[in-house]
């Protein structure tokens, strides 16, 4: 056994180091974020599933047994925080949000708000402000929640009974429940989600798993009225409250063993991924996200740092609106968090605390249950900051500028271009691969290159290889490779 | 006539129960030295599952020391309080209403009526108690005396006073009585050695003990266990057995045999059937006796199960041999046994586990009080689903994997009561309650509210609107002989709405009291003031239901309670968790 180690990894070091020119100063992640582990006190399992900042500067952080704990001073030395119990017996909250004065949280049945009235730091009154959603007692049944939106609003969105059928009012659909706790229907289509956030602008997005309908992981746009391509949850739509949000039952059924592009032809509300994280590539098990909205974190302001569980690691996504449909490219970005990732939340400082759990389905990281904290040493990485869809290839922006060489010799790139079955079986293989050729790379700016292939594909994941880019001070990328979801090709500029 | 089960054999020294271990036949059983006054009784008391001690009586003469261990096997806290002749229920109701004081006395009542105690022995704890027994001779009891376990956990030291035959014995529980509590496990039964011992499977369905010389055998082989033990066979239904080998009877005489089995079994000594016991059958124990020789005897055990609980249990007796286990007793749980490893304590405040609680609906949440009672509320009907005593939950299922399943409570004296709504707005006397009929009903035009925790025990009021009117609903644990709930519900608003105290088959008034059913749940109310419970028999139920005037707020204070009458009756065909 010790012997097939050490040959795999001889083997594996010798291949690598013929792709990449390996070096010792290679930069690596750590060199620019620092991930912390905090330690949970002994006695408390915390299988974190959600984190908030309260207004007192504490952290909040619930887990998937129930229980609420209050971190004192989360920011300060990992081991001098302070854990106080501040609720428990919750049915797996998946999120908590803080707004009005009350903590929110997300239960498997409903979206209650809790409060300590007496000042123990304890919570002391449980409010139901909504629970118009069914649940079995299927175990899958899980239901994620936002924070609330510019409207006030809270999305919620609910997995299919056994991740499979909708046995129940509202499985597969995404809510709004509003400040007033009326719940809007807003969305069918849902399989089996991760997670579920807000955008820089309040738009939600949500994290949908591999299974049917569903080809890949992914990272998926919720406009109101959207159908996000897993259609067993449409018997709702008789639903009086349906009806009454003037929501439709699409015209067009989807057809299995097709493609996205043919099946939005035919069924006008179906919303593409926004983001696809190529399974087993970037992840198993797409999860919660978090944004900087400072740019405390370093150069990927508004950007969507999203968590894979299986994985336990943190991703990267650029997303940009082409035709009305959000569209972008995803990049690995942070590893080696200490449990299956789960929740993710930006405090303002610019500190990233990433939380979760292994129970039920496995990850790397090797923990239980972890919280993990990632801070910016304050160095930016040579990475590919943004790239955008070109109606003839894509435009790359760097965070340093380029050495303009290996930024404009075709030799440094390399694409691919692949999809996947949007059928009703579970996942899907990758299908239609394509090599697009690469006609053009033109150093446009200091930090910009302009790439032009012989042909996009729409519909199909474009993976592009920049590892022979260099940076003017000689460094690699430190991740290369950016898989960008084209659902839509842009018209040509213009000018 | 004496019985050769009788537990009195619990009574044996250390030193003999070795031997009778270990040879079998050859134990120099000399019945009257080991009650010799200069030598202490030395025993084991396990405490059990489903409240039960191990051992439910010994002897022991004026004077003689008597030394107990007592191990607590169970998953909850107990005690054991020897009392005066005739005080077991006495100081067992003494000490539940010890109140908050209860915890640091050990449920021990400072009653001159309690002669010696264990602390409270925590889940796999022991403790060793040694006394002299009474000069005066008499029966004297021991008991429980942990929350509620009086009325059902005891048994009795007999001083130099002769022991009726164990099923007329009033002073150790019917369970005991009626040998329900056979679980195998008595560490008293020595060990017995079936010699030249092989077995033979055979697959197969049947009603009857089949003719297994005429069937293909399944496998075969030799055990030196020399215990009979169906899971030889390694299937769980539709199989058959046969042990056979030989015994070793060491002096001349008569010996007896109990043959236990679910389902059918047969014995034969020397080729002759000493015990049978075919058939399809639950645990079925008969008798046989046989005259020996010395020297070797032929056994031959045929065995077959059918399907669901498989059990076998074969013991002999005889001339200078007082118990001695053959066949293994293997118990197959009915249902999966529940995943325990999180169990959820309650200490000084009431704890709430919100999940899916078998019995509940979806959305169960189950509260455990201080009290040692606990109850589940289910959000989908506001109604009490469950009541129990003792020990709360167990987060294991739902903390383990993914958490599949539901969870049932954990603890004793479990009630289900029926989860309608509690309130519904009826258009005549005559119109149906609204049922919750599935698990996932439900309530009609009622809306939860959530719930907020009050006082230092943290115990919850649940709140919910019905149409316009408002309520709140608190259940009020109460410590005492037998913790109950009173539950207080409040409900503000103006016009006429119904309240369903409860509902089942039967509900009949006893004194204060309704029974509910055939069952433990006995309901009441206090202060009542101009509310007027009435039975009306619907959708062929009948049901306990209240008609409200309000105008401003009306109060309901209802008791649930458990009737100890039922429970003592119920106990005679085991316990039920």
């Amino acid at each position: 056994m010790i012997k097939k180690i050490l040959l795999f990894t001889l083997f594996a070091s010798t291949f690598l180091g013929q792709i990449i020119s390996a070096n010792a100063a290679d930069p690596v992640e750590s060199d620019y974020y620092q991930i912390d582990r905090i330690p949970i006190p002994e006695g408390v399992v915390l299988e974190t599933s959600g984190i908030e900042m309260l207004p007192n500067g504490k952290l909040a952080v619930c887990g998937r047994r129930g229980n609420v704990y209050v971190l004192s001073k989360p920011l300060g030395r990992p081991e001098e925080i302070k854990w106080t119990l501040y609720a428990e017996g919750l049915h797996e909250p998946l999120n908590l949000a803080f707004t009005d004065g009350w903590l929110y949280c997300t239960q498997r049945g409903e979206l209650t708000r809790m409060k300590d009235i007496d000042g123990d730091d304890r919570a002391d009154i449980f409010e139901t402000v909504n629970d118009g959603w069914g649940i079995t007692g299927d175990y899958h049944e899980y239901a994620f929640g936002t924070r609330p939106d510019p409207n006030g609003d809270m999305w919620i969105v609910l997995c299919l009974t056994g991740s499979f059928s909708s046995q129940i009012d509202y499985r597969g659909w995404c809510l709004r429940i509003t400040k007033e706790g009326e719940l809007i229907p807003t969305a069918s289509g849902i399989r089996s989600p991760g997670g579920i956030g807000l955008n820089h602008l309040g738009e939600a997005f949500y994290a949908d798993n591999q299974g049917p309908w569903n080809g890949s992981s992914s990272l998926k746009h919720i406009p109101p009225g959207s159908f996000q391509g897993h259609p067993g949850g449409w018997k709702w739509f008789e639903l009086d409250a349906v009806k009454k949000a003037e929501m439709k039952r699409p015209v067009n059924e989807p057809k299995s063993e097709s493609r996205y592009p043919v099946e939005r032809e035919r069924v006008k509300e179906l919303t593409p991924p926004a983001l696809v994280f190529p399974h087993g590539v970037l992840g198993n098990s797409t999860s919660g996200f978090a944004y900087d909205g400072n740019g405390k974190f370093g150069p990927f302001k508004n950007q969507l740092l999203v968590c894979d569980q299986t994985f336990s690691v943190v991703n990267r996504g650029f997303l940009e609106k082409i035709n009305g449909v959000y569209q972008g490219a995803a990049f690995s970005f942070l590893k080696g968090f200490g449990s299956g990732n789960i929740s993710a939340y930006m405090h303002p400082s610019g500190t990233l605390f990433i939380g979760g759990t292994d129970r039920g389905w496995g990850a790397r990281g090797g923990k239980r249950f972890a919280i993990d904290r990632v801070i910016w040493k304050n160095k930016v990485p040579f990475e590919i900051h943004e790239m955008r869809a070109k109606s003839d290839g894509f435009e790359l922006s760097f965070t340093h500028e380029v050495d303009a060489k290996t930024a404009g010799d075709l030799k440094s790139y390399n694409m691919s271009a692949y999809t996947y079955i949007y059928q009703s079986k579970y996942g899907s293989p990758v299908v239609d691969k394509l090599t697009p050729e690469i006609i053009g790379a033109e150093v446009t700016g200091p930090k910009t290159v302009r790439i032009t292939v012989d042909k996009l594909t729409k519909g199909h994941v474009h993976e592009l290889q920049a590892k022979g880019v260099r940076s003017l001070d000689n460094k690699p990328i430190l991740h290369p490779i950016g898989y960008y979801t084209l659902n839509e090709i842009p018209p040509a500029e213009v000018n | 006539m004496k019985n050769e089960f009788d537990l009195r054999i619990s009574l044996v020294l250390k030193k003999y129960i070795y031997k009778i271990f270990t040879i079998f036949g050859l134990a120099p059983f000399l019945t009257g030295s080991i009650y010799a006054q200069n030598q202490a009784v030395e025993l084991e008391i396990r405490a059990k599952a489903g409240l039960q001690f191990s051992v439910v009586r010994f002897d022991a003469k004026p004077g003689q020391s008597v030394h107990l261990n007592v191990f607590n096997d169970d998953e909850m806290a107990h005690n054991l309080v020897f009392t005066k002749a005739g005080q077991r229920i006495a100081v067992a109701n003494a000490a539940l209403n010890l109140g908050e004081d209860a915890e640091a006395k050990n449920w021990i009542p400072d009653l001159d009526s309690v002669l010696w105690s264990t602390p409270i022995l925590k889940p796999g704890d022991n403790h060793e108690l040694k006394f002299t027994a009474p000069k005066e001779k008499g029966i004297y009891p021991y008991v429980c005396t942990f929350i509620g376990h009086g009325f059902v956990m005891y048994g009795a030291m007999y001083v130099d006073t002769p022991m009726p035959d164990i099923s007329a014995d009033q002073n150790i529980p019917e369970i005991a009585r009626t040998g329900g509590s056979s679980t195998g496990s008595d560490p008293k039964i020595g060990k017995g050695k079936i010699e030249n011992f092989t077995y033979t499977a055979y697959k197969g369905s049947w009603n009857k003990m089949p003719d297994f010389s005429k069937l293909k055998p399944h496998k075969n082989g030799k055990s030196s266990s020399g215990i009979a033990d169906p899971g030889l066979a390694g299937l769980s239904e539709n199989f058959g057995l046969v042990f056979e080998g030989e015994i070793n009877i060491t002096k001349k005489g008569t010996y007896d045999f109990s043959l236990g089995s679910d389902d059918g079994s047969r014995l034969y000594i020397n080729d002759k059937l000493v015990v049978d016991n075919d058939g399809v059958h639950s645990m079925t124990t008969k008798k046989g006796k046989i005259a020996l020789d010395s020297g070797k005897a032929k056994l031959k055990l045929e065995y077959f199960e059918k399907g669901g609980q498989e059990e076998l249990a074969l013991e002999m007796s005889g001339p200078g041999v007082k118990r001695l286990q053959l066949a293994k007793q293997v118990i197959k749980p009915k249902k999966a046994a529940f995943p325990s490893g999180n169990p959820i304590e309650i200490t000084s405040e009431a704890r709430i586990y919100r999940n899916f609680i078998d019995g509940a609906s979806p959305r169960g949440i189950s509260v455990g009080y201080p009290e040692k009672v606990n109850l589940c509320f289910d959000a989908n009907t506001m109604q009490i689903a469950m009541l129990w005593h003792g020990a709360f939950m167990d987060g294991a299922k739902h903390w383990n994997g993914r958490g599949q399943g539901f969870q049932r409570p954990s603890g004793h004296y479990l009630m289900n009561l029926k989860r309608d709504q509690p309130f519904a707005q009826l258009k005549s006397n005559d119109d149906p309650w609204p049922k919750a009929e599935g698990r996932d009903t439900r309530a009609k035009n009622i809306k939860f509210r959530g719930y907020f925790l009050d006082g230092k025990e943290r115990r919850p009021t649940f709140g919910y609107s019905i149409g316009e009117f408002s309520v709140t609903d608190y259940p009020s644990p109460q410590a005492g002989s037998m913790p109950f709930i009173i539950r207080n519900i409040n409900v503000k608003g103006t016009g006429k709405i119904w309240y369903l105290a409860a509902a089942g088959e039967s509900i009949t008034k006893q004194k204060e009291l309704y029974n509910i059913d055939n069952s433990m749940l006995q309901v009441g109310f206090s202060d009542l003031g101009s509310l007027n419970p009435i039975i009306r028999e619907n959708s062929n139920r009948k049901e306990l239901l209240i008609e409200l005037n309000v105008d401003g707020q009306v109060t309901i204070k209802q008791h649930y309670r458990w009737n100890v009458e039922y429970i003592l009756k119920e106990h005679t065909h085991g316990h039920k968790n």
